[in-house]
């Protein structure tokens, strides 16, 4: 017998709303009052200013990056991935934007697999069979042997993004892969992978155009929860009802503030199974006046700014403003993107944000976060100083203003290519419009990738320097969009995978002969999982070197977890601090470099 | 010679001589011109109003006659290389600017206007090297016109050379058609080198003299947070914009008012529309649709913006002006449809619903207006009909998986299938709470043990979310359901007290006392089906519609 609610349990419900209604409001009262006492400064009138004599600005280096040769070794390693748009003449706006790459070790004999994302062929307009991603096994060595169809990786979808995650907790990293479309969650079994992703729940919907996502333990409950960045609402028809051209072009991809933002979404890991806390969580941002989601995202970094332990977020959202999801624990965000400086560009407008990445770069609590623009904006850099927020975009001082404007930037990414000890950032770069130069004569289709090293000496501090030298790597003309660093040939510099769209993907060999010295740290906890989130010091010739481990690194793409520690000169560790993400410290010394040093949550 | 070959022969020539036709004479230069000017190939100009392409077309046709007369005069070549330059720029296609400007400045190198121009296309295209350089060689020739150091400040700016661009910027000062651009030069160098005090001061003084510089709000706002003075920012941050500040520049003024077309006007319509200010987007969509004709999309987003003005009759007539001119616009049907709806002509609003649904299946707003036109007649089928389709869609809005629950319930639909579409919604929205809140009651009844259980653990959690007295009374109930009824008396005696406290009126809290006599007598208290009739539709709001509903295309 099944029995129906009464008129009365009606009632209840909207009685429940009512209480809702009078919480917030009482919540909000307080929030005000709290405002009111903290912030109390007086409002002035506008004063004449008053220009001082010149500020000596921070005097620029007569440093030279060091040449750091990156060869193409993509066809010697055995890497013959070529991307699919599905381009067939109607400019679609998908087709523009690329997939995704990763390194991870899929099999756990400890060397870095390659995985590129694939995007396909449009139904109706297949010039081939279903455009599949491609999953290469490193021999340990460099060289790598397509491995997808016998793991169980052939996927045929609009492919974007990768998510490296072990969100079963069972040792075997399980891939995400977010789509135009539904996305699809395949658990690693074992060096197989199977698709989980309806008994996860985390297919998102049919209509979501789903980039850059993120495994991410946000509430320190040691499980992996997942963040997917969603686009924009698109169809065909809206795009080609939209018909955006160009002149001198014609027909043409549209931008984005063409279409409606779209809600990213937020999946609490309740052992195995997802729930999606998008609403409750403070994910979705939407516009006061209409209603209609306010974000475009195409890259995220976790990063825990403001350090209480709790993983943040950070969103590049492209044409609107950047959000910084602070995570207030307990599975809840508060969005402060503008109060802390990285909303906007500093003209007050919001850039065609990209892809993101962030980093102690100063090897001190500062923090730099680097969002890859459209081309004719500079990259941005936001940076804290003395360790103090809100951020200020520092590109036009760091040196990434003036040789990063006319690049239109996908991939940025943080690395020590030279292993001195400090973060350099590399950008992959391309435009949409491969007849771009037709109507821009600054632009080009194919666009040089760029190194910017940091030079760290006395006379030239916060400030990048663009490497001339850099072998094959400053030689290529790439559609560039993706992009991620591992060491594949265990030589401990970091190697570079680059994928670029509608072309083939590319491998980059480090092969720098600086000398220098390096370690490599790997976290495993009790249970001998990696886990994300926590923070490693490493001190070494009087320097301490800050770095918080994540997978998550600039457009659609992943990093190894293992950390990779340039010594420069230095050829011993004072010592390596391990802050786990309940908050827990671990302080280790370490016998001898250039090496890779396991540190187990167990060990004293 | 083989008929075949002499045929392919004739079809070479023809094809040959068509190409010689198509070239004009700026794509090929005629023989005196080649090496001396560079040539332009003809663009596609299909993205362009026609009046905007005529108005290229023909300067490209003066000038093609030009090129081919040998005694036409330089200058009247150069002039008309710089106005299909300035027409170029100022229609976003640089490349070309670039090569009609370099033209008028091979023929006419002291004239400053070719040598400024050229160097602003490569400042818009942010090449800053190039502009600097170019305007270096501008300067020459006019060393006296202002705004060049300005110009030249914004180039060393985006190079990194403050403290060059400073200076400038400092000279710029004392020039009044720069003063409000020069302090936001000068405070966005304040900003960067962390001077926040003075940056704030700057960028005020900017806003003074310039307030509608909105582009400006936001770096003052992040001046503020590093000074601590969070609520001063917190009240800039509000008023987002990016408009720079006003520069008086006469040449670029020139080159500005070159560009009128309806397309500036629909894309200021929308900007006003977006800040709410309708009477401006009135306008000018009105201006727009003046200059441009007949352009159904744009007398929509008109009628659109004169409803949000307040004026109803107006945007009526435009509506209605729209499909009888233009009876396949599918978002003029519906538009017209919500406005009869709200104004109680059911039959008139349900007819256009229709209409708009035989022009556009998938209509998305059509669709759930007619579902909820129907829900309110209480045609529940029909309703449901409409409901289904969204929620096949799988749309996000959870009221329409709500009353399309609803509609199902008013066709007194079996009560398992109900159920299953209750489980479906709360699988879809699982942190709403609604959902979960109807299912309880559905389990708790139910003959099954797990059912009963799982009404109490779904009780459970949404009491700890919302310890408030209705969700205490489905947990009473699902604890009652489970044999709990000391738990359940407690937490309805909880209830009661409170109803008591609040004075609830005595019939309700009879009921409230019945209800706990139930549970302290170790039974169930009796369960009403849920009545579709309970659920009513809030009002069409017109004003919602109107504002929000997305135009792919607006204009």
């Amino acid at each position: 017998m099944t029995t129906k609610p009464t008129k009365r349990s009606d009632e209840h419900i909207a009685k429940v709303f009512r209480w809702s209604l009078l919480a917030v409001a009482l919540l909000g009262a307080l929030v005000a009052s709290l405002v009111l006492i903290f912030d109390r400064d007086s409002s002035r009138a506008v004063r004449e200013a008053v220009i001082e004599a010149p500020a000596r600005q921070p005097k620029t280096s007569e440093a030279n990056a060091p040449t750091l040769p990156f060869s193409d070794i993509s066809d010697a390693a055995g890497i013959d991935f070529q991307h699919v748009t599905g381009a067939y003449g109607d400019k679609l706006l998908p087709e523009t934007m690329g997939s995704g790459v990763a390194f991870f070790d899929y099999d756990q004999d400890g060397d870095q697999d390659l995985l590129f994302v694939n995007s396909n062929w449009w139904l109706d307009h297949a010039e081939g069979p279903g455009a599949s991603s491609e999953l290469y096994r490193n021999d340990g060595g460099g060289h790598f042997h397509k491995v997808t169809e016998e793991v169980g990786l052939k996927l045929s979808l609009y492919g974007m993004g990768v998510a490296i995650g072990d969100y079963d907790n069972d040792g075997w990293p399980d891939v995400f892969i977010s789509a135009l479309g539904e996305n699809r969650l395949l658990r690693n079994d074992h060096g197989h992978f199977n698709d989980a992703t309806e008994e996860a729940g985390v297919a998102g919907l049919a209509s979501d155009w789903s980039t850059s996502s993120t495994f991410f333990d946000m509430d320190n409950d040691g499980d992996l929860d997942l963040f997917v960045g969603n686009y924009v609402t698109w169809s065909r028809k809206i795009d080609l009802e939209i018909d955006f051209r160009l002149a001198g072009l014609g027909r043409a991809y549209g931008a984005p503030n063409h279409h409606t933002g779209a809600v990213s979404r937020l999946y609490r890991n309740d052992g195995g199974h997802f729930t999606d806390i998008t609403r409750s969580s403070g994910i979705a941002v939407v516009d006061k006046k209409s209603g209609r989601p306010v974000g475009k995202a195409l890259g995220v970094m976790p990063f825990d700014v403001d350090r209480d332990g709790l993983t943040d977020l950070l969103v590049a959202n492209d044409t609107v403003r950047k959000f910084l999801f602070h995570n207030l624990g307990g599975g809840r965000f508060e969005e402060i993107g503008s109060v802390e400086g990285i909303a906007y560009a500093s003209n007050g407008k919001a850039t065609g944000g990209m892809g993101i990445d962030a980093a102690y770069y100063l090897n001190n609590p500062d923090i730099g976060v680097a969002i890859g623009n459209f081309a004719n904006e500079m990259t941005s850099f936001y940076a804290t100083l003395d360790g103090m927020r809100p951020f200020v975009d520092e590109a036009a001082v760091s040196g990434l203003g003036a040789p990063t404007r006319l690049a239109l930037t996908f991939a940025v990414l943080f690395l020590d290519a030279d292993l001195d000890g400090w973060q350099d950032l590399f950008q992959a770069n391309g435009h949409l419009e491969s007849e771009i130069a037709r109507v821009q004569p600054s632009q080009a289709y194919a666009q040089a990738p760029q190194l910017f090293w940091q030079c760290a000496q006395v006379d030239c501090p916060r400030r990048f320097l663009l490497a001339d030298q850099i072998g094959d790597l400053g030689k290529a003309r790439l559609v560039g969009r993706g992009a991620a660093w591992a060491d594949i040939d265990g030589d401990g510099d970091l190697d570079l995978a680059i994928s670029q769209n509608g072309r083939p993907g590319r491998l980059y060999r480090n092969d720098q002969r600086l000398g220098h010295h390096w370690l490599r740290v790997k976290l495993r906890d009790a249970a001998h999982r990696a886990i994300p989130g926590a923070r490693v010091q490493l001190t070494a010739n009087g320097v301490t070197q800050y770095r918080q481990v994540t997978r998550t690194h600039g457009y659609l793409s992943q990093s190894p977890l293992t950390l990779t520690f340039g010594l420069g000169e230095a050829d011993s560790v004072a010592g390596v601090t391990v802050i786990w993400p309940d908050g827990a410290k671990q302080l280790l010394s370490v016998d001898g470099v250039d090496k890779t040093l396991v540190i187990d949550r167990s060990q004293p | 010679m083989s008929r075949s070959s002499a045929c392919f022969g004739l079809l070479l020539t023809l094809w040959l001589a068509s190409g010689i036709a198509l070239a004009d004479s700026l794509s090929e230069l005629p023989v005196a011109w080649q090496g001396r000017l560079l040539p332009l190939p003809e663009q596609d100009l299909s993205a362009l109003e026609n009046s905007v392409r005529q108005r290229i077309e023909k300067v490209r046709n003066a000038l093609d006659v030009m090129l081919r007369d040998p005694a036409a005069e330089h200058d009247e070549i150069a002039e008309a290389w710089g106005k299909l330059g300035a027409l170029s720029q100022v229609y976003l296609m640089h490349t070309a600017a670039r090569i009609a400007f370099e033209n008028a400045h091979r023929l006419q190198p002291n004239d400053f206007r070719w040598a400024y121009y050229l160097a602003w296309v490569e400042l818009s295209l942010g090449d800053n090297q190039r502009a600097l350089d170019l305007f270096g060689k501008a300067q020459k020739l006019r060393p006296d016109y202002a705004p060049l150091i300005l110009r030249r400040a914004e180039a060393l700016r985006g190079l990194e050379r403050l403290d060059e661009a400073r200076q400038l910027y400092l000279q710029a000062l004392k020039r009044p058609g720069l003063k409000a651009a020069a302090s936001a030069g000068l405070a966005q160098i304040a900003l960067l080198q962390r001077d926040f005090q003075l940056a704030a001061r700057l960028f005020r003084q900017a806003l003074k003299i310039d307030p509608a510089a909105d582009g400006l709000h936001y770096p003052l706002a992040q001046a503020l947070l590093q000074l601590g003075q969070r609520r001063q920012a917190r009240a800039w941050l509000a008023k987002p914009g990016s408009a720079p500040p006003r520069v008086d520049d006469p040449l670029i003024g020139e080159l500005t008012a070159l560009h009128h077309d309806a397309r500036q006007y629909f894309h200021q319509a929308m900007l006003a529309l977006r800040k709410q200010d309708y009477a401006r987007s009135v306008e000018r969509f009105e201006q727009g649709i003046a200059a441009g004709g007949d352009n159904p999309r744009a007398a929509i987003s008109l009628a659109r913006t004169r409803y949000l003005a307040g004026d109803k009759t107006g945007a009526r007539a435009g509506l209605e002006a729209v499909v009888a001119r233009h009876p396949d616009q599918a978002l003029a049907w519906f538009l017209l449809g919500v406005l009869d709806d709200a104004e109680g002509r059911e039959q008139q609003a349900l007819a256009r619903y229709r209409k708009t649904l035989a022009l556009e299946p998938g209509h998305e707003g059509a669709t759930l207006f007619l579902a909820r036109a129907l829900f309110r007649r209480k045609d529940y089928a029909g309703a449901a009909k409409y409901f289904d389709r969204l929620t096949s869609r799988n749309v996000e809005q959870a009221p329409v998986w709500l009353f399309d629950l609803v509609s199902h319930i008013g066709m007194r639909e079996d009560s398992r299938v109900i159920r299953r579409r209750l489980e479906t919604a709360v699988r879809k929205f699982p942190e709403n709470p609604v959902f979960r809140s109807l299912l309880v009651p559905l389990l708790a009844a139910s003959g099954n043990s797990q059912d009963r259980k799982r009404a109490l653990a779904l009780a459970e959690a949404l009491a700890a979310a919302r310890p408030i007295p209705p969700v205490h009374d489905l947990l009473a109930r699902a604890l009652a359901a489970n044999g709990r009824f000391d738990d359940a008396a407690a937490y309805q005696q909880g209830i009661v007290d409170f109803a008591r406290k609040r004075k609830t009126d005595n019939r309700q809290l009879v009921a409230l006392e019945s209800v706990l006599e139930a549970y302290h007598e170790h039974r169930s208290p009796p369960v009403a089906g849920m009545r579709a009739e309970a659920f009513s539709i809030p009002p069409v709001e017109p004003g919602a519609v109107f504002r929000n509903y997305q135009a792919a295309r607006p204009y």
